[in-house]
């Protein structure tokens, strides 16, 4: 039995959510992106972007600031320090715990 | 490269990175912008060579074309962010790739495959100097035969270059550039006059390609109505 299994109790649920995870995966591969761009990316709704994106905010995970572009207002979000470290626990839990036995 | 309309960021999709930075030339703008100065100079010199205009009128729009050709090199995140503004962001949104290559060590979740190097649109730079280098190499060619020879280098250098790049090119798409320099062995033209063809050829080359690109672009992206405020409820 993998002594790691019992680690997934203590998974961050936030994140293990699919939607809010792929959100993340965007988000840490590049430096920042807009509300339309997940919103093509990921093939979300605008309400459930919206709604998975103010959660992650509220955690700390994502940073959401107002910006233009010229005259184009812009939602522009990037993952914060904490979100990056609350990625890395999650990834290496999960990756651990199912890990076949012996590995 | 995958030029698939309907996801501006589809092709290369290895990573959020790299996706991302290939979404940074799905609307062919940076090929316009790098493509005009290379057409203007090419045309001038052609011009000039031909005893058209004067060569004052030769020296003045080199100037242009080399203080655009700069402002593209050093300034084309600014330039190209000022167009996308009005054309791509309102449509299919904004997105800023990595700053730097990310490391071959793994990436921020420290997984056990680590990322791999996403290449960033600031190497546009690097590309500009690539098709510098290659529209250039005509300047030591000589002679009817030169410029084919050369444009043929400058293809397998673009094909080879942009392979691993965010905006690779196809055989298809770069033999236009080998198959004009050899059309040009036809025409009967100064050796001066020669010398501008690959400037003149590469430009439009560019030129065309971005246009197409953002044809298809336009096309395929509407622009829609603005979407309603972001709610934190």
């Amino acid at each position: 039995m993998n002594d790691r299994l019992q680690d997934l109790a203590q998974i961050d649920r936030l994140i293990h959510e699919p939607a809010r995870l792929m959100i993340l995966k965007i988000l840490e591969g590049v430096e920042e992106a807009d509300f339309l761009y997940l919103l093509r990316e990921g093939g979300f709704t605008q309400g459930n972007l919206s709604g998975h994106l103010a959660r992650l905010e509220e955690a700390g995970y994502v940073g959401i600031e107002k910006k233009f572009k010229g005259k184009f207002p812009l939602t522009v979000c990037r993952l914060t320090p904490k979100g990056q470290r609350a990625l890395a626990g999650y990834s290496e839990t999960l990756l651990a715990a199912l890990r076949p036995p012996g590995k | 490269m995958s030029e698939d309309t309907q996801n501006p960021a589809a092709g290369q999709a290895d990573s959020a990175g790299r996706r991302a930075a290939a979404y940074w030339f799905s609307d062919g703008l940076p090929e316009i912008v790098l493509g005009l100065p290379y057409l203007i100079w090419g045309a001038a010199g052609l011009a000039w060579s031909l005893d058209i205009g004067s060569y004052r009128a030769f020296f003045a729009v080199t100037m242009v074309a080399m203080c655009g050709f700069f402002a593209v090199y050093f300034g084309d995140r600014k330039i190209l962010d000022f167009l996308k503004a009005r054309v791509t962001y309102p449509r299919t949104g904004y997105v800023r790739p990595p700053a730097i290559p990310e490391s071959p060590s793994g990436g921020a979740t420290g997984t056990a495959n680590p990322k791999p190097r996403d290449r960033n649109v600031t190497l546009f730079r690097d590309s500009a100097y690539t098709f510098f280098v290659a529209f250039a190499i005509v300047l030591w060619a000589d002679g009817r035969w030169g410029v084919p020879v050369a444009m043929t280098i400058a293809t397998v250098l673009i094909y080879v270059l942009s392979r691993h790049e965010a905006r690779p090119y196809s055989w298809w798409t770069v033999s236009p550039i080998a198959l004009a320099g050899w059309a040009t062995a036809c025409l009967d033209l100064p050796p001066k006059s020669r010398q501008f063809l690959p400037l003149l050829i590469g430009g439009a080359w560019l030129l065309a390609r971005g246009t197409w690109t953002l044809i298809r672009y336009l096309r395929a992206h509407p622009r829609p109505a603005p979407l309603e405020p972001l709610s934190h409820e």
